[in-house]
């Protein structure tokens, strides 16, 4: 019996993000749920609604809007939303298994944190990255007051 | 019985853990913030590929002041209570210390929170925390 090769689990595949290195933090969204990314100043030629920075929704230092500011508009559950990342933006690939799920004691102290936050890389001698849920960002956008 | 201490240093105070609850000592590590986590449990560190709960127990014994954002101290205690594993920061760890249950005293001149008892140990007085106190206080499980 010649056994077929294990199909890679998804686990071991790498997926990508969309990386935000702000001054505080470094911050990360998978790149599937971007539909665009564009300038604040483009943002603001297309509508008037302003985009909610992604720092402050997260309760983290907030990083001041600057050139490397970049709009993120998100695919969520009920359609998309825009986001301001401020820092710099690019593609990393990680794999599923580098995304350490947050351990429930931090899941439930953080509340709503927890909900927006998917989990965390943490490879030595790199800044660790915060990977936040779409979802989660979602929902406290809409009950956000910036 | 005999029971096993292991005393820990959280800046001027030392306080004794049961040795049996820490999986291992590692030296600074590096922690990482949880946005909207409270003070008590406010991140996690790497250990082992699994992202664990930094809870910091200096706050939470009333010996110090909350962990600031990327403050480290010079050694991390990996804790375990049943399903929790959870990392604490102190400024210095005693080997382990093998004493007798007739050595622990009441609760007398320790004002630490979760204070379970008193021992002399390497000829200082010191709290022994009761680590599932601790852990159901941040975890809201019933300690056991």
């Amino acid at each position: 019996v010649i056994a077929a090769d294990a199909a890679p689990s998804s686990a071991t595949l790498p997926v990508s993000f969309l990386l935000v290195s702000g001054k505080s933090v470094d911050w990360a969204l998978e790149a599937a749920a971007i539909r665009m990314v564009m300038s604040p100043a483009e943002w603001r030629e297309w509508t008037e609604d302003p985009a909610v920075d992604v720092a402050g929704v997260l309760g983290i230092v907030k990083d001041e809007e600057s050139e490397l500011s970049r709009i993120l508009l998100v695919s969520g559950a009920r359609g998309e939303f825009p986001l301001r990342a401020d820092g710099q933006v690019h593609l990393q690939d990680f794999f599923r298994k580098d995304v350490l799920p947050l351990p429930p004691m931090v899941a439930c102290a953080s509340g709503m944190g927890g909900r927006m936050v998917e989990g965390v890389v943490m490879v030595e001698g790199r800044r660790p990255v915060i990977v936040v849920r779409p979802a989660g960002l979602q929902t406290k956008v809409y009950t956000h007051t910036p | 019985m005999h029971r096993q201490l292991i005393p820990v240093l959280m800046k001027q105070v030392w306080m004794a853990l049961d040795a049996g609850h820490v999986q291992e000592v590692l030296s600074s590590r590096a922690w990482l913030p949880i946005p909207g986590a409270n003070s008590e449990v406010p991140g996690v560190l790497s250990w082992r590929g699994r992202a664990i709960a930094v809870v910091d127990l200096g706050l939470l014994a009333g010996v110090a002041e909350p962990l600031a954002p990327g403050e480290t101290r010079e050694r991390t205690l990996v804790i375990q209570h049943g399903p929790y594993t959870m990392a604490v920061m102190v400024d210095g760890v005693r080997e382990v210390a093998d004493v007798h249950e007739e050595a622990l005293r009441p609760i007398h001149a320790a004002r630490q929170r979760f204070a379970q008892h008193e021992i002399d140990l390497n000829g200082a007085p010191m709290a022994v925390l009761d680590v599932p106190s601790v852990v159901s206080s941040v975890s809201g499980a019933e300690a056991k």
